[in-house]
C-alpha cells in the first residue's frame, strides 16, 4: 500500500527563493506564518497545507508583494516545477485510501432503488426532508443524517411499498371503503344535517380513496332527493375531475336509495365525488311541494377491485410457493431470496430467523402469505442495513479490500444512483469484481445501460451548480417568459450534453467546446431556434455563431450564475473558478459579500463601473481581479442567458487578462484558453471523486488526484477516469480505524 | 393577512366538541399517569415555548424603539406590532458571542443560524464532523418527550439547498436547521403542510379506519422492535467512529415508540375535534405557507401534541424575492444594500412584513381560548435572527421579540434595554426555567435575563 518514500532528484532552486522571498520567509522570519526555508529543508508530510499554499500563490503569482522585486516567468515556471515535484513525492508518501462512514442513501438514490427492487415509484420531493450537502454533493456521507422527521417518512414509505408490490391472491383485495356523511368531504353549499350532506344547490361531495391497485371497482352510494320540476334529481360521478356518467336519483327522504355504477379506477389516491348538477328553485311555484330540488348524500362506498388480481412483477420474481408447503416454509423461501437483494449483501440465517419470528409475531392464524410479507418488507425497509451502507472494518492495521458486494454497491451508487443489479451481484458473488478485467468488463456493461444518465443528473448537474436552476426566481417583471418549465429544460440540456459525451465515449473538452446541444421545443424557442416539424422530444441542433459552444453557451449555467434581477460577474467568475478550475478564491472579508443592486434601464452597463470599485480596494482587489475578468467576459448574457444586443455588446469591453498575463475575449476566448488547461481536468477528476467516494479531499488525495490528471492528459474521456478512480485503492480499500488513530 | 386565509380558519366544531373540551379533558386526562405537574401552570395548562426564526437580520437602524418599560415608542420596523403589543416584549442588548467569527473567517449566515439555538460555535466544516451544540428546544424537548405526542416539532418554509456550499466553507446543515438534537445531528423541518398534517394526526393511507390504524400501528411497534434488534447487531460490528449513524437510528425509534404509545392511550382521536381541512400541499404564494404553517403550529399546540417548536421562516442567507411586497430581488442580496436608499427601502419592506407575520401569530394564539384566559397566555414565543444588521452582520444587539404570559411567569409588554453583550442564552435559561427544565447554564449564558 505504502510507496516508499521518493528522493528529490530535482535541486531547490535556491538562489531564486533567496532574490525573492527569503527575506520574508527565511532566516528567522516567517511573514504570514510562513517560512520557506524550513518548509525546503523539512521531508515530513506535516506541512502539506504549506506546500499546497506555494503551489496556489505561484500559480496566480501573488507573492512576492507588489512593490517588491519580481521573478521573470522563467524563474516562475523553475520554482513551480520544483514544488509540483516535491508536492508529488510527498502526496505519494501521505496516500491512504481513507475511511467513510455508514451512508445514509440520499432521497435519490432512495428512491431509485425502491423503484428498482420493487416496482413503486416514491415522490422524495417535498415530502422527505431535503438532504444537506456537503462538499458541494449530496453523496458526502456525513452530512447524510438521520433524524426522527426521517425515520418516520421511511416507515410510512416502506408501508406503501409493502401495500403496492404485493397483491393478495388468495383473499383478493375486495375492501369496502365506506364514507359517512360526516367522513365526506364537500365544496360549495353543502351542509351536513341529520346525518345526511345536504346539497341544496350546486355543490359536490366526495372522499379521496386509496386504491392498491388500477382495476375495475364498484361505486356505491346513499341517496335521496327532494323532487321537484319535470326532472328528478341528478348527481354525476367525478373520478379525479372527470365525469363518469350521472345518475338519477328518484327516492325520498321516506324511502332512500341505494345506486351504483361499476367503473374501471386507477391505482393509488384517486378522488371519488359526487356532484348535484340540477339544482332547480322556484320559490313562487303555486305547488309547494315542487317549488325547490335538493340532494342528499347519505354515504358513499368504493368497494373492490372486483377484477382477477394480478401479480406483481416483483411478486413474478419471487420463489412461488409449492403445493401444500406452510406458509411459513413458503415465506422464508422468499426471504432467503429477497432480503440479499433489498440489503445488498449475503444475509445470516439468524437474520432471516429475525424476520420470520416478526412475522409469526405480527401474524393471526389464519394471516395470508402475503400480509406477512407485507410486513417483513415493511422492516427490511426500515432496517438500518437497507437504509446506510455499511462497509465491514479492518481486523488489523493495513487497509481492508472491500468485499465482492461492498464493491458492488459503491460502483452502482456511483455510476447508477441506485442498486446493484443481479449482474452485478452475480459478479460479485463469483470473484470477478476482484480482478481489474472483470471490474472493467461491470464498468463497460454499467456505462452502456440507460441507469448511468444518473451521473449526468446527480454529478453533472451538482459539480457545475445547477441542480437547484429550478427552484430559482427570476424577477418575472423582468424576465416573465422564465419559468420552472423553462428552467427543467435549461438544466436538461446540460443534463443532455454530459449524458451524451459518457454515452459516445467523447472527449470531455466537448463540455467547453461542443458544436452541437440537444434541446427541447420550449428552449429551441427561447434561443429562436427553428423546431423541425417531425421532431419531439429533445433534437440536437449544431449551435450557430450567436452562442458560445459548450457550457458557456447553457442558459442554465448563465441563469444559475446571476441574481433574480441582474448578471453578476462575480459570481459567474467564482462559478469559473470552483467549477471549472477548482481553484475557489478565498471568501470576501467579513461583512463583505455582494454588491449594491443597480436597478433602471442602465442597469446592466453600469456593471463594469461598479466592478472597478474591487479593483481600487486593495482588500478586495486580490480575488476580485482573479474573479470578475472572468465573469466579465461571459456579459454578453443576460441573467437569463439571452444574447444582449448587439449595440450592447459591442459598447462592452470583453477583454480581460487573467492573472499570470493571459489575455482573452469574450467566452469564447476564455473557453480557449480552458481548452487542454490541466487545471480543468484537476476539477472534473477532484469532483468526481468527491461523488463517488462520498467524502472531502485531503492531501492524502493528493497523489490519486494527479495520477488521474495524468491519465486524463492521455484520454480525456469520463470513461477513462472512471475506470481509473474504480481501480484506485481509494475507491476498493477502506483504511484502517486502528491506522486512523480514530 | 390573505383573503381565503380566513376561510381556512383553524375552526373548533360547533361550539358543542371542542369548545366543550378544553385540552386538559379531551386530551391530557388519559395520559396524566405520565405527566406530573411538570411545565405547565398553576391553573393545569402546560407552558408552550416556540422560537421564530428570520434570515438575513433586519436593518437594525430602524429597529429597537425609543423608551423603555411599557411607555415604549415602536419603532418604523415595529410598527405593525401595534395592536399585539400589550402581548410582547422587545428585548434589546442581547449578543450572540459564539456567532462571530472567532478566528473561523466569512460564513456569519451559516454560523449566525448554526449558533441561534445552540448558542455554540459551529465546526467549519464543507462537509465532515459537523458540530455546533444541542438547542435549547431540544434541551426543552428531551426532558419533556413522552408527555405529548411530539416531543417537539420542527417547521419551515424553505426546503434544504440541493447543490454547493451554502456559506464560505460552511456544510448546507447550518444554514438550513437551527434546531439540533445532537452537537452532530441537525433535526430536520417539515416544510409541507399536508405532510405535517398527516403526521399530526396520524393519517394513515386514504381514509383509514380507526381499527386500521390501531391495526397498522401494533405492527409498526413490533417492526420498531425488531430493527432495534438489528441495529443493536450492526452497532456491535462497527468503529466506535461510525456509530452516530446507528446512534441516531436508535434516538429515532425510540421517539416513534413513544408516540405509538401515546396515541394508542388516547380515547378519542383528536382529528374528530377539530375540523381543519386537510392542506393540499405548500402553496406557491409565501404569505400563505408561512400562514398554513402558523395555524398548524397552534393547532398542535391547542391538542396539547407538543409544546415545544420551532419555524424557520426561510433558511439562513435566503435570497427569496418578495413579488407581493413589489420586491423582486432577493431578500439576502438586498440586505447588503451599502446605504443604497432603494435598496434600505425594500428591505424595510420585508422586515415589516416579517413582524406583521409575528403579530399576526400572536393574535391567532391569543384568539384561542384556554382556560380563564388565552393561550398565549401560557406560551412564550422568540422572534429573532442571529445578525442583527443585515449589511454589517454583526452578532450584537440582535433584533428580538418575545411573545406571551409564559403561564402568568413572563411580563409582556415592555421594551427592556440590556447591557451591551448580554448573551442572548440568558434568556434561553431563563426560559428553560419556566418550562421546568433543569439547567445550570446553556451555551455561552452567564446567568438569568432579569425583568422579562
Amino acid at each position: 500500500m505504502l510507496l516508499p518514500i521518493l528522493a528529490t532528484i530535482l535541486l531547490a532552486p535556491n538562489e531564486t527563493f533567496n532574490a525573492y522571498c527569503m527575506d520574508c520567509h527565511g532566516d528567522g522570519m516567517a511573514k504570514g506564518g510562513f517560512a520557506l526555508d524550513e518548509l525546503v529543508e523539512s521531508s515530513g508530510i506535516g506541512d502539506s497545507d504549506h506546500w499546497v499554499a506555494l503551489r496556489s500563490r505561484l500559480r496566480h503569482r501573488d507573492m512576492p508583494p507588489e512593490g517588491k522585486p519580481r521573478p521573470s516567468e522563467a524563474e516562475y515556471a523553475e520554482m513551480q516545477e520544483w514544488v509540483s515535484q516535491r508536492i508529488d513525492a510527498l502526496s505519494r508518501e501521505a496516500s491512504t485510501p481513507g475511511r467513510i462512514g455508514p451512508r445514509r442513501l440520499n432521497n435519490v438514490e432512495y428512491a431509485a432503488t425502491i423503484e428498482d427492487l420493487f416496482g413503486v415509484p416514491i415522490e422524495t420531493a417535498g415530502t422527505f426532508p431535503a438532504d444537506g450537502a456537503g462538499e458541494g454533493f449530496d453523496t458526502t456521507a456525513d452530512v447524510l443524517t438521520l433524524p426522527p422527521l426521517l425515520l418516520e417518512k421511511y416507515f410510512d414509505a416502506a408501508e406503501r411499498v409493502a401495500r403496492r408490490s404485493v397483491r393478495d391472491e388468495e383473499h383478493p383485495d375486495w375492501t369496502t371503503r365506506r364514507m359517512k356523511a360526516d367522513q365526506l368531504e364537500t365544496k360549495g353549499r353543502v351542509m351536513l344535517r341529520d346525518g345526511v350532506q345536504w346539497m341544496p344547490s350546486r355543490g359536490t361531495v366526495g372522499s379521496t380513496f386509496d386504491l392498491p391497485r388500477s382495476g375495475t371497482y364498484v361505486v356505491r352510494f346513499g341517496a335521496y332527493g327532494t323532487q321537484a320540476g319535470d326532472e328528478p334529481v341528478k348527481l354525476k360521478l367525478l373520478v379525479d375531475a372527470k365525469g363518469h356518467g350521472v345518475v338519477d336519483v328518484t327516492s325520498v327522504r321516506s324511502n332512500p336509495g341505494e345506486h351504483e355504477r361499476v367503473i374501471e379506477l386507477p391505482g393509488g389516491e384517486v378522488d371519488v365525488r359526487l356532484e348535484f348538477i340540477n339544482d332547480y328553485y322556484r320559490p313562487d311555484h303555486p305547488d309547494r311541494s315542487q317549488r325547490d330540488r335538493n340532494a342528499a348524500v347519505q354515504w358513499l362506498s368504493v368497494v373492490g377491485p372486483t377484477d382477477q388480481v394480478q401479480a406483481t412483477a416483483f411478486q413474478n420474481s419471487l420463489p412461488a410457493a409449492r403445493d401444500g408447503e406452510s406458509t411459513a416454509v413458503s415465506l422464508r423461501r422468499i426471504l432467503e431470496s429477497l432480503l440479499p437483494r433489498v440489503w445488498r449483501r449475503p444475509v445470516s440465517d439468524e437474520e432471516v430467523d429475525a424476520l420470520m419470528n416478526l412475522a409469526a409475531e405480527t401474524s393471526s392464524v389464519d394471516s395470508s402469505l402475503t400480509s406477512q410479507l407485507r410486513t417483513c418488507i415493511t422492516a427490511m425497509l426500515v432496517s438500518p442495513s437497507f437504509l446506510l451502507r455499511i462497509e465491514d472494518e479492518s481486523t488489523g492495521f493495513e487497509p481492508a479490500r472491500l468485499k465482492g458486494h461492498e464493491l458492488a454497491t459503491r460502483l452502482s451508487y456511483f455510476l447508477w444512483s441506485t442498486t446493484p443489479d443481479e449482474t452485478l451481484l452475480a459478479a460479485a458473488r463469483d470473484g470477478a469484481l476482484d480482478t481489474p478485467r472483470g471490474r472493467r468488463v461491470q464498468v463497460e456493461r454499467m456505462l452502456a445501460d440507460p441507469r448511468s444518465r444518473a451521473l449526468a443528473e446527480h454529478f453533472a448537474t451538482q459539480w457545475l451548480q445547477i441542480r437547484s436552476l429550478p427552484d430559482r426566481t427570476p424577477d418575472p417583471r423582468r424576465f416573465p417568459e422564465v419559468d420552472p418549465q423553462l428552467l427543467r429544460s435549461m438544466q436538461e440540456e446540460t443534463i443532455s450534453l454530459f449524458d451524451t459525451i459518457i454515452r459516445q465515449q467523447l472527449p470531455l473538452w466537448d463540455l467547453l467546446d461542443a458544436e452541437y446541444t440537444t434541446v427541447d421545443e420550449r428552449l429551441a424557442g427561447y434561443y429562436g431556434w427553428a423546431w423541425p416539424e417531425s421532431a419531439d422530444g429533445m433534437q440536437r441542433f449544431d449551435v450557430d455563431r450567436n452562442r458560445p459552444r459548450g457550457i458557456f453557451g447553457h442558459a442554465s449555467i448563465l441563469t444559475a450564475t446571476s441574481n433574480p434581477t441582474r448578471t453578476s460577474p462575480v459570481k459567474r467568475g467564482k462559478w469559473i473558478l470552483e467549477a471549472l478550475l477548482d481553484d475557489p478564491p478565498p471568501p470576501p472579508p467579513p461583512g463583505i459579500d455582494g454588491f449594491p443592486e443597480v436597478t433602471g434601464d442602465d442597469a446592466e452597463l453600469e456593471q463594469q463601473d461598479l466592478l472597478a470599485r474591487h479593483t481600487a480596494d486593495p482588500a478586495c482587489r486580490s480575488c476580485h481581479a482573479r474573479m470578475d475578468p472572468l465573469g466579465l467576459a461571459m456579459e454578453a448574457y443576460d441573467a437569463v442567458g439571452r444574447r444582449r444586443p448587439l449595440e450592447m455588446i459591442s459598447s462592452m469591453d470583453l477583454e480581460a487578462t487573467l492573472p499570470g498575463g493571459r489575455t482573452f475575449i469574450g467566452a469564447q476566448g476564455l473557453q480557449e484558453l480552458l481548452i487542454g488547461d490541466s487545471a480543468f481536468l484537476r476539477s472534473i477528476s477532484r469532483h468526481m471523486l468527491v461523488y463517488a467516494l462520498g467524502r472531502g479531499t485531503t492531501f492524502a488525495d493528493e497523489a490519486l488526484i494527479l495520477h488521474l490528471v495524468s491519465a486524463l492528459k492521455k484520454e480525456p474521456t469520463v470513461h477513462h477516469l472512471i475506470l481509473e478512480i474504480v481501480e484506485s485503492d481509494a475507491f476498493r480499500f477502506r483504511s484502517s480505524v486502528m491506522k486512523e488513530g480514530a | 393577512m390573505t383573503p381565503d386565509a380566513l376561510t381556512r380558519r383553524t375552526m373548533l366544531r360547533g361550539a358543542g366538541a371542542a369548545m366543550a373540551l378544553p385540552w386538559l379533558e379531551a386530551m391530557a386526562t388519559p395520559i396524566t399517569g405520565l405527566s406530573s405537574a411538570l411545565a405547565s401552570t398553576p391553573t393545569g395548562q402546560p407552558t408552550r415555548l416556540a422560537f421564530l426564526f428570520v434570515p438575513n437580520g433586519v436593518h437594525a437602524p430602524h429597529w429597537t424603539p425609543d423608551g423603555v418599560g411599557a411607555d415604549w415608542t415602536p419603532s418604523p420596523l415595529l410598527e405593525p406590532l401595534d395592536r399585539v403589543r400589550q402581548h410582547v416584549s422587545v428585548l434589546s442588548g442581547l449578543s450572540h458571542h459564539n456567532a462571530k467569527a472567532l478566528g473561523d473567517g466569512p460564513g456569519d449566515h451559516a454560523r449566525s443560524a448554526a449558533c441561534f439555538l445552540t448558542g455554540a460555535h459551529p465546526h467549519k466544516t464543507a462537509g465532515s464532523d459537523l458540530a455546533v451544540g444541542v438547542s435549547v428546544d431540544q434541551v426543552a424537548a428531551r426532558h419533556l418527550g413522552g408527555r405529548t405526542r411530539f416531543a417537539s416539532l420542527e417547521l419551515g418554509c424553505e426546503g434544504g439547498r440541493q447543490s454547493g456550499d451554502c456559506d464560505s466553507g460552511y456544510a448546507c446543515a447550518y444554514s438550513t436547521n437551527i434546531s439540533w438534537r445532537s452537537a452532530r445531528t441537525p433535526n430536520a423541518k417539515e416544510t409541507n403542510p399536508r405532510q405535517l398534517f398527516e403526521r399530526l394526526f396520524e393519517v394513515g393511507p386514504g381514509r383509514e379506519t380507526m381499527e386500521a390504524r390501531a391495526e397498522r400501528l401494533r405492527t409498526r411497534k413490533s417492526i420498531l422492535d425488531y430493527v432495534r434488534a438489528d441495529a443493536r447487531r450492526l452497532d456491535a460490528r462497527l468503529g466506535r467512529s461510525d456509530r452516530q449513524r446507528v446512534d441516531e437510528f436508535f434516538d429515532s425509534v425510540r421517539q416513534l415508540e413513544q408516540r405509538i404509545e401515546l396515541v394508542e392511550q388516547m380515547e378519542q382521536d383528536p382529528a374528530q375535534l377539530v375540523s381543519f381541512e386537510r392542506p393540499e400541499g405548500i402553496p406557491g404564494d409565501f404569505r400563505d405557507h408561512l400562514d398554513l404553517m402558523s395555524d398548524l403550529m397552534v393547532l398542535a399546540f391547542k391538542l396539547d401534541m407538543t409544546r415545544v417548536s420551532s419555524f424557520m421562516w426561510s433558511n439562513e442567507g435566503s435570497n427569496r424575492p418578495y413579488p407581493f411586497l413589489d420586491v423582486p430581488e432577493g431578500h439576502h442580496q438586498l440586505s447588503h444594500h451599502k446605504g443604497d436608499r432603494n435598496m434600505v427601502d425594500k428591505i424595510r419592506r420585508i422586515d415589516r412584513f416579517h413582524v406583521e407575520q409575528f403579530a399576526n401569530f400572536v393574535q391567532k394564539l391569543a384568539s384561542e381560548q384556554e382556560g380563564d384566559g388565552s393561550m398565549l397566555d401560557n406560551c412564550m414565543v422568540v422572534y429573532g435572527s442571529a445578525i442583527s444588521d443585515g449589511n454589517r452582520h454583526n452578532h450584537d444587539d440582535l433584533p428580538v421579540l418575545l411573545a406571551g404570559g409564559g403561564g402568568g411567569s413572563l411580563s409582556p409588554g415592555r421594551h427592556i434595554s440590556y447591557e451591551a453583550d448580554t448573551p442572548l442564552c440568558n434568556l434561553y435559561t431563563s426560559l428553560l426555567d419556566r418550562m421546568d427544565v433543569p439547567v445550570d447554564a446553556f451555551g455561552d449564558s452567564t446567568g438569568r435575563l432579569p425583568g422579562i
